[in-house]
């Protein structure tokens, strides 16, 4: 049997303020009657920051891996996740903290086989770039409903959203870019009907 | 008796006395008491005798000048008289000298000497004298002289002494005091003074003694003047006590004494306590001879109460003594002393004597008298009674006295008088304050202010001190007394006399008075006018007698006003018929006048007396119905004025009526009255981890106003939150509460102890604990590392070790409460003897160092020379020793035979120690609950603030995680899912593990976050 999952992935961009540069005006006294040297300075426009979330593929497969007599685990690897924040110490909000949630849809089958609820898919991530500052940090592990609670609660798949990736402070944090991924688990119970099935995981960036 | 040092060298010469005879009498005719009361002749102990129909009161002589504090007493004399209450005497000035009548007694200390008829009728006197010649530690004995008449002349009955410290058997109390009472041939005598009694039975002949002397036991209070009689059967032992206190039944004050009895039903007792019959007497000792004399009992005594009195220039007074016979067996009731003091009505600024005195130092140490401050009576040379004052062992930086009156008085002035022995700036004993001032109640603003204008305010103990000042209206005015200082300890502050002054009106006139028929109690206050502002002022009024109003008419009374100076007042007053209401159709009017100790916003801080005063239109007397809240109506008739106690924390209300003659009565009027005379109480609560002290205070009538701190001896300020130790060093932190009503909470103390984990250096004496092998009871151990080194030291601010024994090596000793790294120390030693001469407190022969190694002491090693110096400091400097216990081993000098004793102002001892910081990883936590796309996370950070990567564990109560080698300056961060809706407020623990010090070592942070909801 081969299963398989579909993974559409949707950013969220949020709006940043920006700042608007204006050119000098020259004046002259009355009175003056001499030559008139007319000089003006044109500074640069500035483009304002923008934090910004990238998924490096918008699609990956499940392969069964690790199943046992009571449980079938099917598992893969989160595409990885990017943030990048262009944005000036300066133009960060105070006290803001960017995060990355993620969420799943159920897995529907392709055949009419009963959906596979979302909260049996669970992951794991992995900060493959915080940085040198300790201040972003990937999510906890979550487990599936099928499994004993490895942190308070957290038996609940990804059935509502999951910490991915966060920061505890983006002014501290802007001017990088940030890679995390996560392993992937879909565990069912062993009489799970076999046949195709997909769902859609949704990424969102907060601030 | 009254120890006294100090000698009195006079430059009167006295010619030797000749043989006192009967035909030195002379008599004099004077009413009441004092019996001698001109002071011409001082007369003090009175023992009274009855023989045939005469009564004696035979009496030592008392001697000192005006400023002498000593019983200098020369000689014994007697007042006789036929009927006391004739006022007619014979006074017998000189019937006996110690010295001319016992060849073996010195001159003076004719003490308190008592006569009885011996069985062979002869008249026996005992006589207590000092020995001229005596190996005994304290020479007082007591000598039996013998007469055929009352009168003498008297000769030795036995050549030598009756009773001593060596006859008829060795004792060691002072030998003085006796009391003699002789029943069917037995002969019983009583003596001694200081608290010791002793009880001895002679034969017929007076002088061979019965068995042997033994301690008398169950007088309550016993000090001394024992008086031994019997009545009906009963025998009664009345004594001088002085068992003192708020709240014994003696004495309030030191010094002073009462006459208290006991009983039996045999002259040798047991003896059972019956209270007091006489109150503490003008002088500070008292000393009673109770007798019968035609049918009458009576009781002598002595006072200060004669022109020029005092407490060595006493004189003999008579009153009677009533009984309790329905009791049995019968008591003695309190003596009423005559005359009955008057009111001083000599016209006079000073309004002080009418105050009510209270001061900051409540219960008053025993040895002062707070009355002695309005007294009006300034002694040239004063005992402790005779003044307010505010000694302990620890003074305040702070005093105060309060006056307060029952009524608005404009005053203007004060005039006190300060008492000291010793100087300014002293720290020790009594000094005048380093400055004071005066303070009035502002009625305007329900606050204390400084009086306007003050002229100055002087601290001379020389006499009154005056100050000026603009006039002020007020019920209450203080003076706050800042206690010398020497910059370490404060001295005492006390004042003999304090009068405050009234500002004088341009004149003052009483109104025309009405009053009844039979009412001689004529209405006590006056209006006066100063400016705008006119004050209803108490007069006191010359007496008036029944023949004045025994029917309608008028005449005139004289009096004097309260503070006005300028001389008496006379009023018309008619006199009316009660029955005289025809046609009175109009109702009384009332007027409520509250007065207590005022506080603010309106509280009084004490019970209120609250005056129901009514006028009549007619001018007679009324019914005044009052009552307090809801209890029972109090009804007073006939009555101008009744008033109301208010006590008890709170809210009350006083309302009253008046019905006139003619039944007419007033519509109630009523006061509102708040008491709050509780001050609040605060809890300190020291966190020793936190080095601060946390304050809660609470009230429970007016409420908290606010908690006020120092630390130390800083200024008072308001307490806002946790008092923090400024420093590393010892911090006391001072701390009260002020209610709403004003009351002020006497000032609680905390410690926070020295946290000595840093790095110490310099001097780390005070941060130890001193000791000693011996300290002189007035020296002190604590003077060695007090950090001050004053010039010329008072004897408190050294330690010493003079006593009787003196050895040969004393030590003082250092305790620190961890090991310190110790390199030197220096002392300097204090004498007041030359060296060589084996006694007072002289410049050691030597001294060591030794500090302890956990099981014994060692000298250091090293050191350099031991100087012994009294001018400057010796220095030794040593190998550097780590140590908790350094000790001084000091070498007297001696003459050979006996050594001096040593003294050393101040001890130091240097440190140079690394200090013994607990080992920590330094890791700040910041924990911040966060609401994400609407769902809640707890984000812990750490930052790693150590010098190398530390591994860091969070705990949390929604999930723990671990963080390995986080490099320095790097941070550990989670967000943790809460997964509820609101995060409960809680906390999350860090634990870092890191290398410090060449150790691994875990370091437990915990931090608190707020609730949160998203």
């Amino acid at each position: 049997m081969n299963t398989r999952a579909r993974l559409h992935l949707a950013t969220a961009t949020a709006v940043l303020a920006g700042s608007t540069a204006f050119a000098g005006v020259a004046a002259a006294e009355p009175g003056d009657s001499s030559d008139v040297n007319v000089t003006v300075d044109i500074p640069v426009i500035h483009q304002p920051g923008v934090l910004a979330l990238s998924v490096a593929a918008n699609a990956v497969n499940l392969a069964e891996n690790g199943s046992t007599a009571l449980v079938r685990q099917f598992t893969g690897t989160l595409p990885t996740v990017t943030v990048t924040d262009t944005r000036t110490a300066e133009e960060v909000p105070a006290g803001a903290a960017w995060a990355v949630l993620g969420t799943s849809s159920n897995f529907t089958g392709t055949a009419g086989q009963p959906a596979i609820t979302a909260d049996h898919l669970g992951w794991k991530p992995r900060l493959i770039d915080g940085g040198e500052t300790g201040q972003v940090s990937e999510g906890e592990e979550v487990v599936t409903v099928l499994d004993d609670p490895t942190q308070p609660g957290n038996n609940v798949g990804l059935k509502d959203q999951e910490l991915l990736v966060s920061t505890y402070d983006s002014a501290a944090v802007t001017g990088g870019s940030y890679d995390v991924n996560a392993d992937l688990f879909l565990r069912t119970p062993a009489d799970v009907a076999a046949g195709s099935y997909h769902a859609t995981l949704t990424i969102s960036l907060f601030e | 008796m009254i120890a006294v040092a100090g000698l009195v060298l006079a430059g009167l010469l006295v010619s030797p006395a000749g043989p006192a005879h009967a035909a030195d009498s002379y008599t004099f005719t004077h009413q009441g008491n004092p019996i001698l009361a001109d002071g011409t002749y001082y007369s003090a102990d009175p023992a009274p005798l009855v023989a045939g129909d005469q009564l004696y009161i035979y009496t030592g002589h008392d001697q000192a000048g005006p400023t002498t504090n000593d019983f200098q007493m020369n000689e014994w004399g007697t007042f006789r008289t036929g009927d006391v209450q004739s006022g007619q005497w014979t006074h017998f000035p000189s019937l006996a000298r110690p010295e001319t009548l016992f060849s073996w007694a010195t001159a003076g200390r004719a003490y308190a000497g008592q006569v009885v008829q011996g069985p062979d009728e002869r008249y026996y006197w005992y006589l207590p004298v000092s020995e001229r010649v005596s190996t005994a530690a304290d020479k007082f004995a007591i000598g039996l002289a013998v007469s055929d008449s009352p009168t003498g002349p008297w000769t030795d009955y036995l050549g030598g002494p009756l009773i001593s410290q060596r006859v008829p058997a060795v004792n060691d109390i002072q030998n003085i005091d006796p009391t003699v009472f002789v029943e069917n041939g037995h002969v019983y005598v009583y003596w001694g003074t200081f608290g010791q009694l002793r009880v001895l039975e002679y034969q017929a002949d007076m002088k061979t003694p019965v068995g042997t002397q033994r301690s008398v036991t169950g007088l309550t209070g016993f000090f001394e003047a024992p008086w031994l009689f019997a009545r009906n059967g009963t025998y009664y032992l009345a004594y001088a006590g002085n068992n003192a206190g708020p709240t014994s039944l003696c004495t309030p004050a030191n010094y002073h004494a009462c006459i208290a009895y006991a009983t039996s039903s045999s002259p040798t007792g047991p003896w059972t306590y019956r209270g007091t019959v006489l109150a503490p007497v003008s002088s500070t000792t008292s000393h009673p001879g109770i007798v019968q004399f035609n049918g009458q009992w009576y009781i002598t005594y002595h006072t200060a109460d004669a022109v020029g009195g005092g407490h060595f220039r006493r004189s003999v007074a008579i009153d009677k003594v009533e009984w309790d016979d329905t009791q049995s067996p019968p008591r003695m009731k309190m003596v009423v002393q005559t005359p009955v003091k008057q009111r001083d009505r000599t016209p006079r600024a000073n309004i002080a004597q009418e105050a009510k005195v209270t001061v900051s130092n409540d219960p008053v140490p025993t040895q002062y008298w707070v009355k002695a401050l309005n007294d009006e009576i300034v002694r040239a040379n004063p005992l402790p009674p005779d003044m307010w004052g505010t000694w302990t062992g620890s003074n305040p930086a702070q005093q105060w006295v309060q006056y307060t009156w029952d009524q608005p008085m404009r005053i203007a002035g004060s005039q006190i008088d300060f008492w000291n022995d010793q100087p300014q700036g002293s720290g020790v004993g009594v000094a005048a304050p380093a400055k004071w001032k005066i303070q009035y109640w502002n009625l305007g603003t329900g606050q204390w202010a400084d009086v306007p204008n003050p002229s100055g305010y002087p601290t001379s103990t020389a006499g009154f001190q005056n100050t000026t000042f603009d006039p002020v209206t007020t019920t209450q005015v203080r003076a706050i007394f800042d206690a010398s200082t020497n910059g370490s300890t404060c001295s005492a502050v006390a004042v003999e006399e304090w009068k405050v002054l009234a500002a004088q009106p341009a004149s003052a006139t009483a109104p025309a008075i009405t009053v009844e028929v039979g009412e001689t109690d004529v209405p006590g206050t006056v209006p006066v006018t100063f400016g705008a502002e006119t004050l209803q002022v108490p007069v006191y009024w010359d007496p008036v007698t029944a023949a004045d109003v025994a029917e309608p008419h008028q005449f005139t009374v004289k009096g004097s006003v309260l503070g006005y100076a300028a001389g008496q007042v006379s009023a018309t007053v008619t006199v009316v018929s009660p029955g005289d209401t025809a046609g009175d159709v109009t109702a009384p009017t009332l007027t409520l006048t509250p007065s207590g100790s005022a506080g603010t916003g309106g509280w009084f801080r004490s019970a209120v007396k609250v005056r129901v005063a009514a006028v009549d239109d007619r001018g007679g007397r009324m019914t005044i119905e009052s009552k307090v809240d809801g209890g029972a109506a109090a009804s007073a008739s006939p009555v101008r004025y009744t008033d109301v106690t208010v006590a008890g924390d709170g809210q009350h209300t006083v309302s009253a009526t008046a019905t006139d003659r003619a039944g007419n009565t007033s519509a109630a009027a009523t006061l509102p009255v708040r008491v709050d005379a509780t001050a609040p109480v605060s809890t300190g609560t020291v966190d020793a981890a936190a080095r601060r002290v946390s304050v809660t205070a609470s009230d429970a009538t007016s409420g908290v106003a606010r908690i006020e701190y120092t630390v130390d001896t800083g200024a008072w300020a308001t307490y806002t939150g946790p008092i923090a130790a400024p420093d590393s060093n010892k911090h006391t932190v001072s701390f009260r509460a002020l209610d709403n009503a004003g009351n002020l909470e006497t000032a609680k103390t905390a410690t926070i102890a020295a946290d000595l984990s840093g790095p110490l250096s310099g001097n780390v004496a005070p941060i130890a604990i001193p000791t000693a092998s011996y300290t002189a009871s007035w020296n002190s151990v604590a003077a060695l590392n007090d950090n001050a080194d004053p010039a010329g030291p008072a004897q408190a601010q050294i330690w010493g070790t003079w006593s009787g024994t003196r050895p040969a090596a004393q030590w003082v000793q250092y305790d620190w409460a961890r090991p310190i790294r110790l390199t030197g120390a220096e002392l300097k030693f204090w004498k007041d003897a030359n060296r060589g001469t084996g006694d007072g407190v002289a410049e050691p022969d030597g001294w060591k160092l030794q500090y302890w190694d956990g099981t014994a002491w060692q000298d250091v090693s090293g050191g350099s020379a031991y100087g012994t110096s009294t001018t400057a400091f010796n220095t030794v400097s040593f190998t550097p020793v780590t140590t908790s216990r350094l000790r001084a081993t000091i070498s007297a000098n001696g003459n050979g035979t006996t050594y001096s004793a040593v003294a050393v102002t101040e001890w130091r001892v240097f440190a140079d120690d690394p200090g013994t910081a607990p080992v920590t990883v330094p890791v700040t936590v910041t924990v911040q609950p966060r609401c994400i796309a609407g769902k809640a996370y707890l984000a812990v950070q750490a930052r790693n603030d150590h010098d190398s990567a530390v591994d860091i564990a969070v705990e949390t109560a929604y999930g723990d995680r671990a963080f390995a080698a986080v490099a320095p300056g790097a941070n550990a961060y989670q967000s943790f899912a809460v997964r509820a809706a609101p995060v409960p407020a809680g906390t999350v623990t860090v634990r870092a593990t890191g290398t410090v010090g060449g150790k691994n070592v875990t370091t437990p942070i915990t931090a608190d976050y707020g609730t949160l909801t998203c």
